[in-house]
């Protein structure tokens, strides 16, 4: 695929910074704004970028498995913390959070609020990502 | 039992073959030993984890129960009483012996048994489920799960059309009882309040519920709707022959055995809510009961195809069994009137698997012909067996002496003489002969059996069909088995009916079997003493009964009567429905609405919507007040806005008019990326970044699309004032909804806030516990909803605002106690929503996501391989032949 | 505000009525996702006036009435995202209607499915 040399330069810095950028407000984003959809979407952005630059294959190479899969993943995840709620006896989809303390350089340890439903959310992003990137990337080859 | 064990072992037994079924699917298809043991342990464990139960005798035993959705009465409340419980061993026992018997019938066919047992264990999970669920909308979904295996089993040989066809009638006819049933639980539900059988059992006894109303009475109806299609009463019963395309196996299992006992099943956990209270109940119940129970019989005799014959005999039998529940509401001796309502239905499935299992096996080596099988017992050795085990099924269907069956059928008289003894009512002598005339068909059906296979074979040249599956869905080439395996064939048959006759002979062997299973068994016992064996059977009208019925049924088995083939009209019945729904009615009616071009169908909606609008404000402009709210910021305040605006509105605009296609998806970006800046201005970080991001993402799809499809040459538009009027009246209608729809006051809710007042809306709720709550609900602690309640506070100490410090004091008021949760832990109340408090939406929209893709995939795969799409035969509809002349 | 976000809803819904009238499959697809903003922005709508107030993210000692209400975002949020899913359905299918009948012009589509 022929494409240019500024665009694979720019998607060199672009896309590791993206990703980490979609960790991050998947992270967050029970506290501040963000949250699966908006990461899996920002992840997406990121490797239909380095897919238009580097091609179909790198994109291949890149992801451990076929996007595909993620969308089975992220929907069994966000089913199955509904599940545990059930298991333990509780309805469906109930929720629990608490605080992680986390020791930081600095000294003084940094409290992440940590939500059960953080784990719906990576599914929600998994399922984001994987239908945007699927998509596209179908679409694209329908074009070669 | 404590109750958390009751409920995980109620789950594991419901569950197991359901997930032995699709391990099974991991078993490489050629080994078929290591998938029949796998599929064993689905029965057999749900067997095993049933057995843990004791019996409570009677009504509303222990329940086991865990919250799903509280509010919306969706629980797994799960009831393992005396009907339930016998049920789900009935279905699990029989299903061992199906289980083996599929094995022995599809012989070495690796693929067959590797799809079917599947299926079949879907089935059994179901229905283990349908016997034990005590929740009505639990019951529903395990109920349709049934109508779902029982489709996919029907219409096994998917490549035959008639199949399939048959596999539709018994599921759009099933079906459609079903959601009969569904309105009418729904409509109990909601007309009593209680949503578990138990809760009714409760409410009824503590005469909380109005019966006799006409609520009731509606409801009642429609749930016998249901029962009465699934259990192939008249006029519904032409399904269940139908059926009978299915492969043996299934016929015996869903189609005699269990499943279409789900009906009755239905009306006898019903009865007694409803017998004694709805006046109604026995004479809608015992007129369609009896009539199917002599009807079925009647066609019966005229078939000649074996399963035909043994679905019509089910049909009766099914008529029988509703005729009992229906009995049920008379008194007798201060008791209602119904002896042994499980032993009925016990007796039923020990002689009817059998009869299909042998007549599957009959028909795998040689025919399913009646007239064909003439001298059928002195074929061969395998024959002579099955011959033996098929009559001795067929004497249990005759109900001679000595066997179970004799003794059922003397109950029944027995609650047929109660009630005519009690109500004095002369209908009940028709009653009378419609129980002889069904017992004389069915000793006349065994006794042409009889004659017909053990007839003296003429010198006819010896010749092998496998006709079984006539259809020819290539049986015929896989090697029949020898052996073991062979004799698995009958084996299971063989198995099953010995019971009949061991209950039937030997004195208390029922008593020591089965009879604990029963709960109206001490009622019988009561007054006459003991189970009526053949050789103590009291004299009086149900002896007469029998011994009349099977003197006439001799007659008739010698007699040349009868031996035509009749075919039932109500054959025609859903034939004729869907032909007159698809060919007369619907094109008729569909074809003034459905024009097939999509602008006229925008069009009508986009008109119907001003139209509604218009007919809203009654057309009356001068209601139109320009609301307050309309402008209340400064003009600095508004600039951005107004920038927005200007964007938004511009492109929007020239959206229409430009024709260059790649300028229309610039301006369509720059109108999305607008939005994403309203966004932006109404406070909403969250959106303003998602549609950011997914304006990039579609105008990358959009920009791919258009360079797949060609540029067609740009047409000059000509200006359609029609549309533009339409644009301009739909542009104005929605401009006046909104600008009206911001100033109004919204319903308060039914929750509370710290204070004790109304919420004035929802999201206030959700601000006030995104985090951790402080607020409560007007409804009872056990339904609290977000969260999980850990103590109740008292109101006045706790100050509504403080996010942080309400988690303290513990201390209840009434039932308005303010009550400290967990909330959703989160800062972001916009996530919390999406993930937490609305998290079954955002499942289904996750899942409406996925599907999305996968249409897109499979939509553009399709064409790589098959190359074309315009193939329209794949489209075309399999709906049953038309009428027949 | 309420006057503006009124008006940019009357706009697009006005034209995504206008486009999905239009007699070619392209059209009708804008349409549709112009009616998505459209739907999207009047339930935004609802919350009413964000002058003054603050973006649905709690922090200490602020009055909770000072939150704009955060279900329309949430409602908004789910739509955007589904309304993408059936915009790339859309496309797709766009793209096997004009593979399968060498037209996108609604008129031609329809007389087609009338020869069937």
């Amino acid at each position: 695929m022929c494409t240019s040399v500024i665009l694979k330069v720019g998607a060199r810095l672009i896309v590791p910074l993206s990703l980490v950028f979609a960790v991050y407000i998947y992270f967050k984003g029970h506290q501040t704004p963000g949250g699966g959809f908006v990461a899996g979407l920002v992840a997406s952005v990121a490797l239909i970028v380095h897919r238009m630059s580097f091609g179909s294959d790198s994109l291949r190479r890149m992801l451990p498995i076929s996007e595909r899969y993620f969308i089975a993943i992220g929907l069994t995840l966000a089913l199955g913390t509904g599940f545990i709620a059930f298991v333990l006896g509780l309805p469906f989809f109930t929720s629990a959070h608490g605080y992680l303390h986390l020791p930081t350089t600095i000294g003084a340890s940094y409290d992440f609020e940590w939500a059960s439903v953080m784990a719906f959310d990576l599914g929600v992003f998994m399922v984001v990502t994987g239908v945007v990137v699927g998509m596209i990337d179908v679409l694209s080859k329908e074009i070669q | 039992m404590q109750p958390e064990h009751a409920t995980w072992l109620l789950m594991a037994a419901i569950f197991c073959p359901l997930i032995c079924g699709t391990l099974s699917l991991l078993i490489p298809r050629p080994y078929i030993l290591p998938r029949l043991l796998l599929i064993l342990c689905g029965p057999i464990g749900a067997l095993l984890m049933l057995s843990h139960f004791t019996f409570h005798s009677g009504v509303g035993g222990a329940t086991a129960y865990v919250e799903w959705m509280p509010l919306l009465h969706l629980d797994i409340a799960l009831k393992p009483d005396h009907l339930g419980l016998f049920f789900a061993y009935l279905v699990s026992g029989i299903g061992v012996c199906i289980v083996l018997y599929a094995r022995g019938y599809f012989g070495k066919d690796a693929d067959s048994l590797f799809r079917f047992y599947p299926y079949l264990m879907i089935f059994m999970t179901a229905l283990i489920g349908v016997a034990l669920s005590d929740n009505y909308m639990l019951l529903m979904m395990f109920w349709e799960m049934t109508s779902i295996s029982s489709f996919l089993l029907i219409g096994w040989d998917r490549d035959i059309p008639q199949s399939v066809r048959n596999a539709m009638q018994a599921f759009i006819v099933t079906g459609a009882g079903g959601l009969c049933m569904l309105a009418g639980l729904i409509f109990l539900g909601v007309h009593t309040g209680e949503w578990t059988m138990t809760g009714m059992y409760h409410a009824v006894e503590n005469g909380h519920v109005a019966m006799n109303s006409t609520p009731i009475v509606v409801c009642f109806i429609l749930v016998f709707l249901g029962a009465a299609t699934k259990s192939a009463q008249f006029p519904f019963q032409f399904w269940l022959p139908g059926a009978m395309a299915a492969p043996t196996p299934v016929s015996a299992y869903l189609h005699s055995a269990t499943m279409v006992k789900a009906g009755v099943f239905i009306t006898g956990r019903f009865w007694p809510i409803l017998a004694e209270h709805v006046h109604m109940w026995p004479t809608v119940i015992i007129p369609i009961g009896a009539f199917t129970m002599v009807y079925g019989a009647y066609v019966a005799i005229q078939k000649t195809d074996l399963k035909k014959i043994f679905a019509y005999t089910t049909v009766s039998q099914l008529g029988l069994l509703m005729t009992m529940y229906g009995l049920a509401a008379y008194k007798y001796d201060g008791q209602p009137n119904l002896i042994w309502d499980v032993t009925q239905i016990l007796n039923h499935a020990l002689y009817k698997a059998p009869l299909f299992i042998l007549a599957g096996a009959i028909g795998h080596v040689a025919t399913r012909e009646l007239p064909d099988l003439k001298g059928f017992f002195y074929r061969d050795k395998q024959a002579r067996i099955m011959t033996i085990f098929l009559l001795l099924a067929g004497y249990g269907l005759a109900a001679g002496p000595f066997t179970l069956s004799f003794s059922a059928k003397e109950m029944f008289f027995y609650q047929i003489y109660h009630a005519l003894h009690e109500t004095h009512n002369p209908m009940f002598w028709l009653l009378v002969c419609a129980g002889i005339a069904t017992g004389m068909f069915n000793v006349a059906i065994f006794i042409r059996l009889f004659t017909t296979l053990m007839a003296k074979p003429e010198a006819k040249p010896e010749e092998h069909h496998h006709d079984d599956h006539a259809h020819g869905h290539g049986h015929d080439e896989h090697e029949h088995e020898t052996g073991f395996y062979a004799a698995l064939l009958w084996l299971p048959g063989a198995f099953i009916v010995s019971f009949q006759y061991i209950c039937g002979i030997i004195p208390y062997a029922y008593d020591t079997l089965f009879a604990w299973l029963d709960p109206s068994k001490d009622f019988y016992d009561g007054f006459h003493g003991h189970f009526p064996m053949t050789w103590n059977a009291h004299l009086g009208l149900p002896l007469y009964m029998s011994l009349i019925a099977i003197g006439l049924g001799i007659a008739l088995g010698f007699g040349k009567f009868l031996r035509g083939t009749f075919n039932d009209p109500c054959d025609h019945l859903y034939p004729g429905f869907y032909t007159l729904t698809t060919k007369y009615v619907g094109p008729g009616a569909f074809g003034i609405v459905q024009r097939g071009h999509a602008g006229f169908y925008v069009g009508a909606v986009l008109v119907a919507m001003v139209g509604l609008f218009l007919w809203s404000i009654g057309g009356d402009f001068s209601q139109l007040v320009w609301p307050e709210t309309a402008v209340t910021e400064s003009f600095t305040q508004l600039l951005p806005g107004l920038l927005l605006t200007f964007m938004v509105c511009l492109t929007a605009i020239l959206l229409p008019i430009v024709m260059n296609r790649a300028s229309r998806v610039l301006l369509l970006g720059m109108c999305g990326f607008s939005v994403a800046g309203v966004y932006y201005l109404y406070k909403a970080p969250d959106l303003a970044l998602t549609q950011l991001s997914i304006e990039i993402v579609s105008l990358i799809l959009f920009l791919l699309v258009l360079s797949l499809v060609p540029d067609l040459t740009p047409k000059t538009r000509k200006a359609v004032p029609a549309r533009l009027v339409i644009g301009i009246a739909v542009g104005l209608t929605m401009f006046w909804m909104t600008l009206s729809s911001t100033g109004v006051d919204q319903p308060t809710m039914p929750y509370l806030n710290a204070q004790g007042q109304n919420l004035p809306n929802l999201g206030e709720y959700f601000l006030r516990n995104s985090h951790h709550g402080v607020d409560t609900m007007a409804v009872p602690e056990s339904q609290t909803y977000g969260g999980i309640v850990t103590q109740a506070i008292d109101p006045n100490e706790v100050h509504a605002n403080d996010l942080d410090d309400a988690v303290i004091h513990a201390d209840k008021e009434g039932q308005k106690s303010v009550l400290v949760h967990h909330g959703g832990g989160g800062n972001n109340v916009v996530n919390v929503i999406l993930v937490d408090f609305r998290g079954f939406d955002t499942m289904g929209e996750i899942t409406v996501l996925g599907l999305a893709a996968m249409g897109v995939w499979t939509l553009l795969r399709r064409r790589k391989k098959s190359g074309e799409y315009n193939d329209p035969s794949d489209f075309e509809d399999s709906g049953p032949e038309p009428l027949k002349s | 505000m309420n006057l503006l976000i009124a008006l940019m809803v009357g706009t697009l819904f006005g034209a995504s009525a206008f486009l999905m009238l239009d007699r070619e499959l392209k059209g009708v697809c804008m349409g549709v996702f112009m009616l998505g903003h459209g739907a999207n922005l009047a339930i935004l709508a609802v919350s009413g006036s964000p002058a003054g107030k603050l973006p649905p993210v709690l922090s200490h000692g602020v009055d909770i009435h000072t939150f704009v209400d955060p279900l329309p975002q949430a409602l908004i949020l789910t739509a955007i995202v589904i309304g993408f899913a059936i915009q790339a359905f859309l496309l797709t299918m766009i793209v096997i209607t004009w593979r399968r009948n060498q037209t996108l012009s609604l008129a031609m589509l329809a007389t087609e499915e009338d020869a069937h």
